[in-house]
C-alpha cells in the first residue's frame, strides 16, 4: 500500500535504514540498485541549501567536514516544510550539541546564529524603517515615553566570541580566539531595504536595543543602559539607529 | 468542479495567458540581466516554492520582472502523490503567491516528496496503481479547489519502478488528468530519461497522450552516467538539450500542435544567452511547424 511504500522510502533515504530498502526491494521495487540515486539527490540538494545559508561555517570547517555535519543534521532534522528558505533554523543548536565540532571550534554555533540571522533578515517581511523625520513633530518631553519596535528584520546576537570578525572570513583566525570576555562581540543584523547589514555593536548599544525587544520605553532603556555602560551616549546611539533603519516606523508612545 | 476564473485579486497584475511560444526558467543567477534589460523571450517560469518567503529582494525582483513577461508558476513541493494528503498551510501560501503574481499557468508533478511530515526535497516515484491514482486525483482536486484554478501535472523522470504497478505511466498521467479535470505538462526530457531507464519506447508514451489536456511542454538537459556500474540517465537539468529530446519535442509539437515550450536549467547555470539559445531553437521549431499545422487545419 502507498503509505507503507512512502514510509519505507523515507526510512531508506533520510533514515539511512538499509532494511527499509530491502523491504521495498522485496515488495518488487525494480532497479533497486538505483535507490541510492534518490538518497544522493536528497542529501546533496539539502547540503547545498545549508551551504548557501551558512557559507562562512562551510568555509571555515572545509567541504569534507561540512558534508559530514550537513549529513548528520539532515538525517536528524529533515525539512518540515516544502519551502527551503526556512531550512536550517535548527542548525546552530545542532552544532552546539555536536561535541566533535564544538570541542574543536567552540565558536561555531554562534557563528551559525549570525549566518542564520542574515538568512532570516533577507527573507523576512518588508517594513518601513523609522527615520528622524518621523519624530520631528514630537515635543521633547514626550521622548521618554516612546516605545520603539525593532524593524521586523532585526536580529540581535550576543556572543563570547568575535563572531563579527569571523563572519565572512575565508579562513580560521590565527591564533584562534580563546573566548575570554575581551573577545566577546555583539552583532546587529537588519535589512531596512534590500541589503542586509551586519553591524558590530558596543555593549551599551546592544543592551539599549535589547531593551526595546523586551518592550521598554526609551526612558527605561536609556536609564538601564546608562547605569551599566559608562561609555554609552544616547543621542549618538539613537541617531545612528534612526539613520540605519533599526526601528519600525510604527511606534507607540505612552501618555505623558 | 467550479473554478473561479474572475480576477478577484486587487493586486498589481492581471492574469495573462502563457503563449504557445518558447520560454525559459527564471533563476536568481540571471536576475540582473532581466532587471537591466528585457531579454527577448516570450514568457518565464519560476519554481513557486522559491517565492514563499514573507518579503525581501527575491519577491521585489519577481515583481519588477513580472511587469514585462507572462509567468508560469511551477511547483516542486506540493507532493500531489502523498498518501497522507496535502499540507493546507502550503496550499494557502501558494494561493497567496498566485493571487499576487497572477501566473497564466500553475503546474506540479506526478510524484511525492512528503511523508510523516518530513519534506524529502526530491520528486519521488509513485507506484502506478489504482490506489495511487485515487490518491493523486483526490489531491489534485483539493489543490485545484484551494487555488480556484486548473493546474497542469508533469510526468516525472524516475530511476526505480515498482512491480505492483498495474498501469503504464502514460495511462496513469492521462487518466489522472481526465478524472480530476487538470491539464498535463508534458516533459519530453523526462519521457526520454524514464524510457531509457526503464526500457520502454518514448514514442509509445508520446502517442498515448491526448492533445487537448496538454498545456505546456518542458525540455531540459540530462546526464548520461553510470550507477553501480550500469548506465543510467539522470535528469539533472544541467546542460543543453540532447538531440534525442529535440526529436521528441518535434514529434510532440507535430502531433499536439503549438504549445508553450519551456527550457529548464537548474544545475551549474550557464550565461543567460545559452538558455535563450535553447529557447530560440525551440521557437524556430514552433515557427517551422505552425504553417504546416495551418495547412492541415485548412484541408480538414
Amino acid at each position: 500500500m502507498l503509505p507503507d511504500l512512502q514510509t519505507a522510502f523515507r526510512a531508506g533515504t533520510v533514515g539511512r535504514d538499509a532494511a527499509a530498502v530491502a523491504t521495498l526491494a522485496d515488495d518488487g521495487m525494480e532497479n533497486g540498485h538505483r535507490f541510492g540515486i534518490y538518497r544522493n539527490n536528497i542529501f546533496l540538494s539539502l547540503t547545498g541549501v545549508l551551504e548557501a545559508a551558512f557559507p562562512t561555517v562551510a568555509k571555515l570547517v572545509g567541504d569534507e567536514n561540512f558534508a559530514v555535519l550537513a549529513h548528520r543534521f539532515i538525517a536528524a532534522h529533515p525539512p518540515q516544510r516544502p519551502a527551503l528558505y526556512a531550512y536550517g533554523a535548527d542548525f546552530a543548536a545542532f552544532l552546539a550539541g555536536f561535541a566533535p565540532a564544538v570541542e574543536e571550534l567552540p565558536f561555531l554555533p554562534d557563528l551559525a546564529r549570525v549566518e542564520w540571522a542574515v538568512n532570516e533578515a533577507y527573507f523576512e517581511a518588508d517594513a518601513e524603517p523609522l527615520v528622524a523625520e518621523h519624530l520631528a513633530g514630537l515635543a521633547p518631553d514626550r521622548y521618554a515615553g516612546l516605545r520603539f519596535r525593532l524593524h521586523p528584520t532585526v536580529r540581535l546576537i550576543g556572543s563570547d566570541w568575535p563572531v563579527w570578525d569571523m563572519w565572512g572570513a575565508e579562513a580560521l583566525p590565527d591564533p584562534r580566539p580563546d573566548g575570554k570576555q575581551d573577545a566577546a562581540q555583539q552583532v546587529l543584523v537588519r535589512r531596512p531595504e534590500s541589503k542586509v547589514d551586519v553591524v558590530l555593536l558596543a555593549p551599551g548599544d546592544f543592551a539599549f536595543l535589547d531593551a526595546f525587544a523586551r518592550g521598554d520605553t526609551l526612558g527605561e532603556a536609556a536609564a538601564a543602559v546608562a547605569g551599566a555602560d559608562a561609555d554609552f551616549d544616547l543621542s549618538t546611539c539613537l541617531a545612528g539607529h534612526l539613520a540605519g533603519g533599526t526601528f519600525h516606523s510604527d511606534y507607540t508612545i505612552d501618555a505623558s | 468542479m467550479a473554478f473561479d476564473h474572475g480576477n478577484g485579486s486587487s493586486g498589481a497584475f492581471t492574469r495573462e495567458p502563457v503563449p504557445a511560444a518558447a520560454g525559459v526558467g527564471l533563476r536568481h543567477t540571471h536576475y540582473n540581466e532581466f532587471l537591466a534589460g528585457r531579454p527577448a523571450v516570450a514568457w518565464l517560469e519560476v519554481h513557486s516554492e522559491n517565492y514563499l518567503c514573507p518579503g525581501g529582494p527575491r519577491l521585489a525582483t519577481l515583481e519588477a520582472i513580472r511587469q514585462h513577461y507572462p509567468l508560469s508558476c511551477h511547483g516542486v513541493g506540493l507532493s500531489l502523490g502523498s498518501a497522507e494528503g496535502l499540507d493546507k498551510d502550503h496550499l494557502a501560501r501558494l494561493r497567496a503567491l498566485f493571487d499576487r503574481f497572477e501566473p497564466g499557468l500553475v503546474s506540479e508533478h506526478v510524484s511525492w516528496s512528503t511523508t510523516g511530515g518530513d519534506y524529502l526535497n526530491d520528486l519521488l516515484p509513485l507506484p502506478y496503481t489504482e490506489e495511487a491514482l485515487d490518491i493523486l486525483v483526490r489531491n489534485i482536486g483539493q489543490a485545484q479547489d484551494a487555488f480556484g484554478r486548473r493546474i497542469l501535472i508533469e510526468n516525472p523522470s524516475s530511476y526505480v519502478t515498482f512491480a505492483q504497478s498495474t498501469i503504464p505511466e502514460w495511462e496513469f498521467c492521462a487518466e489522472a488528468a481526465r478524472r480530476s479535470g487538470c491539464g498535463l505538462l508534458l516533459d519530453v526530457n523526462n519521457i526520454h530519461v524514464s524510457a531509457h531507464n526503464h526500457g520502454y519506447d518514448a514514442l509509445e508514451f508520446l502517442n498515448a497522450i491526448p492533445g487537448d489536456p496538454v498545456g505546456e511542454i518542458h525540455i531540459a538537459g540530462h546526464a548520461d552516467t553510470e550507477w553501480d556500474g550500469r548506465p543510467v540517465l539522470i535528469d539533472d537539468h544541467g546542460s543543453t538539450v540532447k538531440e534525442a529530446v529535440w526529436e521528441l519535442l518535434e514529434t510532440a509539437l507535430s502531433r499536439l500542435g503549438p504549445k508553450p515550450v519551456l527550457m529548464e536549467w537548474d544545475l551549474d547555470l550557464p550565461p543567460l544567452e545559452v538558455l535563450l539559445g535553447e529557447a530560440g531553437r525551440a521557437q524556430a521549431l514552433l515557427d517551422r511547424l505552425a504553417p504546416q499545422r495551418r495547412v492541415l487545419d485548412d484541408v480538414a
